[in-house]
């Protein structure tokens, strides 16, 4: 007999990781039209970043997942302004360009730091109850800031100016310009507010699984199935993407064989790509809050 | 047509022919392990300007390449290992194949474009993977077959060999030259192809598809065409990569991910829609990663060799070279010499100061004589 509780706290903790994973990659889409390929290697980035502070030089988790979230930030701000940024006409370059930067920055990695897994302390260690079975508190975490920063992403993009003129430049990058955005600085944020997120979800996806050099490729092409299902751009489409992928993956995972893991979005991917290309919830509706 | 073509044989196509001679030569001077990794170039050659014909040419980046050499690396091998059918028979099959997965990829590839393409031939070989690990009882999971499949070239022993000689330094020449003969049949033959009207219609649609959709021609046709033709040829190559010596049907060598992203990184840094600027790109990393192997020296303070750190330095010159130069090295390197002999059809996004034309107009100057009302059509602009 399969357990219910069970297959509902991991299906909820994975799906919230997915969620964060993603939201970074959506939002790069949904503002520059910009599929980012280095997106996997961000979240490399800040799980090597968080592996570095508080497991070789022993501070505490919680400055290792700050100082990836605000490394992952700065380096995502670099990628913009010095790669993407003089290029962003060019599909094919950008596309190149961000493969490249990509996997130049995991083979740093797997060349000058290391090529074994890596883990790193848990950022909230214990466990608690719930109906019956035991939950770490480190999944608990991994929920609860999942769903604190989506809100805080909805309050950014709703109620402040920044996060108006983001959803203003992902109608029409014209529209906004007549009104007085200013592109490459929306732009910019865009994509440091991405990097921050793809840099948080690294560090927990090193301390919930663990870490390696080439640990980015997954992530992004779950990134791509999730974006692809939700309706390219849309954040809330994402979330949701996120959920349904995690509960299918959780559930064939438990339910069928554990060989699935892995093989359940990507052949998701094909088929909504042949079926439903637009997603579940359209696409063109580029920041549907 | 082939004036424009012709035009061009001066020095470059002879300095490419001595190139080619030398290539041919290295046996002479190589030792029999050198040799190998030399063979290995040549299928990283054939892998880059296999990609180049749809990939370069129709600017539909396909960044999985890998799944059209898998598809011929694995049919032949297991032909070949598990039911002992001959090379002869088994590479033909796996070539047939890869036609067929290529126009599995190349008929939704008409549908979705651009970056989608990108990142769904992306998942494709990842997918190929777990199907790869989920029936090990066919594909032998991730360690890969255990015994090798018969060589091209050998001495004999219990795999067998196309060319049985008596030593293996021997073995290993005629392997090399086996794999350059195909190298050479599939350079003319893809060189031939983008140089036809077919061709040059691929070059049109990169640039811009409408227009040719507007100058009477479906382009879709002609998509599939190349993606097959694409998929095909790296069948034919990855089908004998793993007969070579150089090649072993194993994931890590069909599969990985590295594989797919050296093709692109070597037609980037060569040109992209060119052939032949893969084939020299091709050469050049390999090239490097040859010399660094054989002169391999600690760095200071990295606590690295020279060959570990090589991939960096090929990502690095590949960001560069897309930055700077994003027609690639090849055809940089041409304007620079022979700025007058530039061929219009290599830089499409320029019309050559002569008067030439672009690949679009070229296109619909070639349609609007087929058809019975041709002088009106010449003076559309697009």
């Amino acid at each position: 007999m399969v357990n219910i509780t069970n297959i509902l706290i991991s299906g909820i903790a994975i799906s919230s990781l997915y969620a964060l994973v993603a939201i970074g990659f959506t939002l790069i889409f949904g503002v520059g039209g910009v599929f980012n390929l280095a997106h996997g290697a961000l979240l490399a980035l800040g799980g090597f970043t968080s592996y570095f502070i508080s497991f070789r030089y022993g501070l505490s988790p919680i400055l290792g997942l700050v100082g990836a979230v605000v490394v992952t930030g700065l380096v995502g701000g670099v990628l913009y302004l010095q790669v993407i940024e003089p290029v962003e006409d060019n599909t094919v370059a950008v596309l190149i360009l961000t493969l490249l930067a990509g996997f130049l920055i995991q083979f740093g990695f797997g060349i000058f730091v290391t090529k074994q897994t890596i883990s790193i302390p848990q950022i909230a260690p214990g466990s608690v109850s719930i109906a019956g079975t035991g939950v770490q508190n480190n999944t608990i975490f991994v929920f609860v800031s999942s769903v604190v920063l989506m809100a805080g992403l909805f309050v950014l993009v709703e109620r402040t100016d920044i996060g108006k003129a983001i959803i203003a430049m992902s109608m029409s990058e014209k529209g906004a310009s007549l009104v007085g955005i200013d592109q490459r600085r929306m732009k910019l944020y865009t994509w440091m507010l991405a990097a921050m997120f793809a840099g948080f979800a690294g560090v927990l996806l090193t301390s919930y699984q663990t870490g390696q050099w080439n640990m980015g490729l997954q992530p992004l092409l779950l990134s791509f199935t999730i974006v692809v299902l939700g309706g390219l751009g849309s954040i809330k489409g994402s979330i949701i993407a996120a959920y349904l992928i995690g509960f299918v993956e959780t559930i064939t995972t438990s339910v069928v064989s554990s060989q699935l893991t892995g093989v359940v979005p990507l052949s998701l991917l094909i088929v909504i790509l042949l079926v439903r290309p637009q997603g579940l919830f359209g696409r063109g509706v580029d920041t549907d809050v | 047509m082939s004036d424009g073509f012709l035009r061009g044989l001066p020095r470059r196509y002879y300095l490419g022919l001595v190139f080619l001679v030398a290539l041919g030569l290295s046996p002479v001077v190589t030792t029999q392990t050198q040799l190998i990794t030399i063979i290995g170039i040549l299928y990283l050659m054939m892998f880059a300007m296999t990609w180049d014909v749809a990939s370069g040419y129709t600017g539909q980046l396909n960044l999985g390449h890998a799944a059209f050499i898998a598809v011929g690396g694995y049919t032949t091998a297991i032909l070949n290992i598990t039911h002992g059918v001959s090379p002869l028979v088994s590479i033909p099959v796996a070539m047939v194949l890869s036609g067929l997965a290529g126009l599995a990829i190349g008929i939704p590839a008409l549908r979705i474009r651009g970056a989608y393409l990108a990142l769904v031939t992306l998942v494709i070989p990842t997918i190929f993977f777990q199907i790869v690990i989920l029936f090990d009882g066919v594909f032998k999971g991730s360690f890969g077959f255990k015994s090798p499949p018969t060589s091209l070239a050998g001495t004999g022993g219990s795999t067998g060999a196309l060319v049985t000689v008596n030593r293996s330094a021997m073995a290993t020449i005629i392997d090399f030259y086996i794999s350059y003969a195909v190298l050479l049949v599939l350079f003319l033959a893809l060189f031939a192809y983008t140089r036809s009207d077919s061709g040059r219609i691929l070059s049109a649609i990169r640039e811009d598809e409408d227009a040719v959709v507007a100058a009477g021609i479906a382009p879709a046709k002609h998509k599939v065409f190349a993606f097959v033709l694409s998929a095909m040829t790296a069948g034919l190559a990855g089908a004998l990569f793993v007969h070579s010596t150089a090649g072993f049907p194993h994931p890590d060598q069909l599969l990985a991910d590295t594989l797919s992203l050296n093709i692109v990184i070597v037609s980037v840094l060569g040109g992209l829609g060119t052939i032949i600027g893969p084939m020299v790109g091709a050469l050049l990393f390999g090239g490097l990663q040859f010399v660094a192997g054989e002169f391999d020296v600690a760095l200071p303070m990295l606590e690295q060799t020279l060959s570990d750190v090589i991939p960096v330095v090929l990502f690095v010159l590949g960001m560069v070279v897309v930055y700077y130069r994003p027609e690639g090295l090849v055809p940089a390197l041409l304007q620079r010499s022979e700025p007058e002999l530039e061929d219009p059809a290599r830089r499409p996004s320029e019309t050559a100061a002569d008067g030439g034309t672009t690949p679009v107009e070229q296109v619909a100057e070639k349609q609007a004589e087929s058809l019975p009302n041709s002088g009106q059509s010449q003076d559309n602009e697009y």
